[in-house]
């Protein structure tokens, strides 16, 4: 199978103004942020895979977080993936602070009398363990979701500290390598999370806590920002296709020249220039040429 | 041969409007197998080649890996999370497309679907077994619409209960995606869990907006009906609009005598009317509700509508300084919580014990009735209930001079409110911290508390704690003049002066 949004590269048209405006930001030092919006299959997962494939031609690093009908992605979830993706090693503290929270605390008392075997719990590991030593255990984040029920410790002061941590561990991450973060469907997001979005990850990326970052957020809903992003955020509106960049699109997808002004206008009108029904007409049209 | 152009051209006149007219075209060029998989595989919101074949077991693993890779490079299909999915907008169709049908093949791929997900909740953990639950329940309103939608109402309230109203609104979310077919009954009860979710948010005007949707309607069922009167009460009661609170109390209470089946409502009614009265300075029909509560819930020995009334009574007496009659109101309210074997509603009758003792300086009782609230709030997980035994700690340390511990209890409690969203008690709880520190004569710290207490009463919607406030902050900055007893001393003295040169020369 081949990997995910690959067909849509080879069919990039127009954007080229948004693309660019990435490529600014990505080359630019410091932080970045950038927001684009537009309705409904007007093209921002096509343009979020061309960003993706320029990330990786320049070998750089990213993470990519998609809110879907069934992956509502929480505070904690958006940290476990950015740290899942970047490399858990970086974020040792973070993941212990994690399961600190989260994971029931067992005492393990260990008696070893001649021959005994020692069983391990399941979920732990025995790590760098010595002859005549006791072995460390290590509990990886088994990606539990409640708060530990015997911990009194409340939830704003759970997610601050979560937050720091991770932010602290993150900007080590990133110090030598940069980072692009993308953030797709970001209006399926539940108000708690958007807060947390915007209050804490992108406020740090904007007061240069996080200095190596660049951000992307893709959805349908306009940003209502106020004046100490307006100078930081790049928005960018996706609007229909025009004309000119239907009939590119049927060139690059492999319409027959001699066809492809006459489908390029009945296209337009049926779809007002909408890149998925479009693109889902095409798709239509070469099985019916075939 | 016909030009394909043409022949498109004819297909599009002959489509649906809009998406829905460009998939339909598609799949008129697919074979008529694949085309029916692809329809198929709309009904979970993501596939592989195993969750195919559990869609249609007659598929063979290498006859599902085939359709995938046919399905990938289709412009509406992306890879997520090591799944297929397909656009939204383009499932949404496919999606309706089954629903305005409903065949028997659809319910049967639902019932699949469901037993999929329940044996996947039973293996996995943390977020992957709450996904496999919300799909469980996704599924089985498609398979059976009553259990389906039984389980919804249950997993709801259980996540409201553990307050994670995220995977709350998701469960919201994904009933409604069968609107469609969704009985108008439980669209109503949808749209009436939507509202406590949006309470439970803090979100008032939300939550109004939909009761009122609801309640304006003449076709509710009796229970729903009597529910929503009460939601809207408490909404106008948490939001100190006691009037109109009121007003929804009284036509749940009309409501309750005129219909069979709700009676059980009805006390609940009388306790928000009572509490109304009670902070209204309507003491003498508070009291008269109480006692009818009471009366009745003695003849149906219902012992926990008992607690709850005892419980208000003993708020009543608080409030006209009857202290010693609301102790014992709150012990009743105890005797009977303990009889009803109800472990964590003695943690509010405690903390009221604790106010009442406060009250009457008595600081150790009230130390020890508001430490046992907080114990059993805590283990509760009752995050309101630690809260409000937090604050009202926080006021017995500052008399205890334990100021640290003061304090630290303060800003917690304060921190635990915000949680909640309860901007008016976060308020209250900031403003306690600010007077602290006036009173200690850190005016820096008492500015800052103050500053933030008013913009937490404006929050709430408390304009005139907000005044208050503002008015606390320009006191701090006014140069203070002796007190009254220091001046009555300086006026005796020069009397006493006055009168000794007078003896003195005379």
């Amino acid at each position: 199978m081949k990997p995910a949004f690959a067909h849509l590269l080879d069919e990039f048209v127009d954007r080229e103004a948004e693309l660019a405006r990435f490529l600014e930001m990505l080359s630019a030092e410091g932080p970045g942020i950038m927001v684009v919006w537009g309705d409904g299959g007007v093209g921002k997962s096509t343009l979020l895979s061309r960003i993706t494939h320029e990330i990786a031609q320049r070998d750089g690093q990213k993470s990519e977080v998609v809110w879907t009908e069934t992956r509502n992605h929480d505070y904690l979830a958006v940290m476990r993936k950015i740290r899942d993706d970047v490399g858990v090693e970086w974020f040792v503290p973070f993941t212990d602070l994690v399961n600190y929270f989260t994971v029931p605390q067992y005492k393990l008392n260990v008696s070893v009398e001649g021959g005994a075997k020692i069983s391990v719990g399941q979920g732990m590991d025995i790590t760098r363990s010595q002859t005549g030593d006791i072995a460390g255990v290590l509990i990886k984040d088994v990606m539990l979701t409640e708060a530990r029920a015997d911990m009194h410790i409340s939830q704003t002061e759970r997610v601050s500290r979560l937050t720091d941590s991770f932010l602290k561990c993150l900007a080590s991450a990133v110090a030598n390598e940069p980072l692009v973060v993308l953030f797709d469907a970001f209006e399926k997001m539940s108000e708690e999370t958007e807060t947390w979005v915007w209050q804490e990850l992108l406020t740090a990326v904007r007061d240069g806590r996080l200095g190596n970052i660049k951000l992307v957020l893709c959805g349908r809903k306009e940003p209502e920002l106020d004046r100490s992003w307006t100078f930081v955020a790049n928005i960018a509106q996706l609007r229909p296709l025009t004309r000119e960049h239907l009939v590119k699109y049927l060139e690059k997808r492999g319409v027959a020249e001699s066809g492809r002004e006459q489908l390029a206008e009945m296209l337009l009108i049926v779809t007002h220039g909408n890149m998925l029904e479009l693109a889902t007409h095409v798709d239509a049209y070469l099985k019916l040429e075939k | 041969m016909t030009d394909p152009v043409e022949q498109y051209r004819r297909l599009l006149e002959a489509a649906p409007v809009g998406i829905g007219g460009s998939v339909e075209i598609l799949l008129g060029q697919l074979p008529e197998q694949t085309a029916r998989h692809l329809r198929l595989a709309a009904i979970p919101h993501q596939f592989n080649a195993d969750l195919l074949c559990v869609i249609d077991p007659g598929l063979a693993p290498t006859e599902a890996n085939n359709l995938c890779e046919t399905f990938a490079p289709l412009s509406f299909v992306a890879a997520v999370n090591g799944a297929l999915v397909f656009h939204d907008e383009v499932r949404r169709y496919l999606f309706q497309e089954w629903l305005a049908a409903e065949p028997p093949s659809f319910r049967e791929v639902s019932r699949r679907l469901t037993e999929h997900f329940a044996l996947q909740e039973e293996t996995l953990t943390g977020e992957a077994q709450v996904v496999a639950r919300q799909q469980r329940t996704f599924h089985l309103i498609g398979a059976d619409q009553v259990a389906g939608f039984d389980l919804f109402e249950r997993l709801c309230r259980r996540e409201r209960y553990g307050f994670r109203l995220n995977s709350c609104e998701t469960l919201i979310k994904l009933v409604h995606e069968y609107d469609r077919i969704l009985t108008p009954e439980r669209k109503k009860w949808l749209t009436y869990h939507e509202a406590k979710l949006q309470i439970d948010l803090r979100q008032y005007s939300e939550a109004e907006r939909l009761l009122r949707m609801l309640v304006d309607r003449g076709d509710l069922v009796p229970e729903l009906r009597t529910r929503i009167l009460f939601r809207l009460g408490t909404v106008k009661a948490d939001t100190r609009e006691w009037d109109e609170a009121a007003v929804f109390f009284r036509q749940g209470l009309d409501f309750v005598a005129n219909h069979r089946g709700v009676e059980g409502q009805g006390m609940k009614m009388m306790l928000g009317l009572a509490t109304v009265y009670r902070e209204t300075d309507r003491a003498k029909e508070a009291g008269s509700l109480l006692r009818t509560t009471i009366a009745m819930a003695e003849a149906a020995d219902d012992r926990s509508a008992l607690a709850a009334s005892y419980n208000s009574l003993g708020n009543l007496h608080r409030k006209l300084n009857q202290s010693r009659r609301a102790i014992e109101a709150f012990h009743n309210s105890l005797r009977h919580l303990e009889q009803a074997k109800e472990p964590f509603r003695p943690a509010q009758v405690y903390n009221n014990i604790g106010l009442v003792h406060a009250d009457l300086a008595e600081w150790e009782p009230a130390r020890d009735a508001l430490e046992k609230s907080l114990e059993i709030s805590r283990k509760a997980g009752d995050t309101h209930g630690q809260a409000t035994a937090l604050s009202n700690l926080a006021r017995v340390y500052f008399n205890q001079e334990e100021h640290r511990k003061a304090v630290e209890a303060a800003g917690e409690a304060a921190d635990l409110f915000l949680e909640i969203r309860d901007w008016y008690r976060a308020a209250t709880t900031v403003r306690g911290l600010g007077r602290y520190y006036r009173r200690t004569g850190m005016t820096a710290n008492a500015r800052a508390q103050l500053q933030r207490a008013a913009h937490l009463f404006h929050r709430a919607g408390a304009e005139r704690e907000v005044e208050e406030a503002n008015a606390e902050i320009e006191r701090l900055d006014k140069k203070r003049g002796l007190p009254w007893y220091a001046w009555v001393s300086l006026v005796l003295f020069a009397l006493l002066v006055l009168v000794t040169i007078y003896a003195i020369a005379s």
